[in-house]
């Protein structure tokens, strides 16, 4: 008779070998459980940043695409960034967010936009304009500082540009 | 429980197993699996290097197109004529002397120096109809103290285009 089939038959060895046996499976069960959700976990966290760095790229695309957007003036056609500075200097702020909710009409988008002069805007102050077409934005924030020569008093203006998923 | 034997042993073997796993935990929580992140050499590039590049070629570009405008204004106030430079060409005007400079240089120096004003780089500037075309000298490096550098050095040349809304060709055909 083998070894095996002694620790079968044998009534003393059956309940101490099935209890090991239970207890290893729930460890492995436990251990293996466990080295999934880490790994899982680890993954999605990764994935996380993947997605965010991507999310960053196409917002400050879209920013730069804003910014060169093409607008009529009348019969005359600028960039939204030369527009942004003819609102500021002759203070229409009613042109600026024509032409901004133009845009993101045209765009089927959902997002923001604000203008600061650069010095007010390091001391987080107001904006000079600003024009929104959401209640609470998440997007992510991309600013670019433009240079107005034209203007001694504004001789920089920050531009804040956000635009939801 | 306390005095059968098996019952002790049960007892230390639960505490075992939750101590195991509290300790695998423990140890997995900030445990580098291997796993890297899809995508990362690319991203930094495009958002460190690339768009920061774009960025200043824009910001350039408006530079460039307000110091455009304001040579024309410069220029075209003075007749053409940028201050304190030799005459090259003379013509006579009801009985006077009056002087043409080369309008292509004109056009170079006076641009060159409001941008260099404005702290702008230098720049070998052309026209052609409303447009002032500017070749940068110096290259830019985009992002040059970043620590975590990957790529070596990005650079741009700042060149533009811009439409002034003035062809500087006016002159040429006054000189002829």
């Amino acid at each position: 008779m083998g070894i095996g089939l002694k620790l079968i038959t044998g009534k003393k060895g059956i309940m101490p070998d099935f209890f090991d046996l239970i207890f290893m499976v729930l460890i492995l069960f436990f251990a293996l459980f466990f080295i999934q959700l880490v790994l899982n976990s680890e993954v999605e966290a990764k994935t996380e940043i993947s997605l965010e760095n991507l999310d960053q790229f196409n917002s400050e695309q879209q920013f730069l695409y804003y910014l060169n957007y093409p607008v009529l003036i009348g019969e005359r056609e600028i960039k939204m960034k030369d527009l942004i500075l003819l609102a500021v200097n002759t203070n229409q702020e009613e042109l600026f967010e024509e032409k901004t909710e133009a845009y993101f009409r045209e765009k089927k988008a959902e997002g923001s936009v604000a203008v600061y002069n650069t010095e007010e805007f390091r001391q987080e102050k107001a904006s000079l304009f600003s024009f929104s077409n959401v209640v609470f934005g998440s997007g992510k924030k991309s600013s670019l500082e433009l240079p107005n020569l034209e203007n001694k008093q504004i001789p920089s203006l920050t531009v804040v540009f956000s635009r939801e998923k | 429980m306390i005095n059968s034997k098996k019952g002790a042993l049960f007892h230390w073997i639960i505490i075992a197993i939750l101590a195991t796993l509290g300790a695998f935990l423990l140890m997995s929580y900030n445990a580098d699996t291997g796993v890297k992140i899809k995508g990362e050499w690319q991203a930094d590039y495009l958002n460190n290097y690339y768009l920061v590049g774009e960025k200043e070629l824009l910001q350039n570009d408006q530079l460039a197109l307000l110091v455009g405008k304001e040579t024309v204004a410069l220029l075209t106030k003075q007749g053409g004529v940028s201050e304190g430079r030799d005459c090259p060409f003379y013509y006579l005007r009801e009985g006077e002397q009056a002087c043409f400079q080369d309008i292509q240089s004109t056009v170079n120096a006076a641009f060159n120096e409001l941008m260099e004003k404005y702290g702008g780089g230098k720049y070998t500037v052309a026209f052609e109809k409303e447009e002032l075309i500017g070749e940068a000298e110096d290259s830019t490096i985009i992002n040059s103290n970043r620590p975590e550098t990957k790529v070596g050095q990005y650079t741009v040349k700042k060149h533009f285009r811009v439409k002034v809304g003035y062809d500087f060709s006016k002159f040429v055909q006054l000189q002829s």
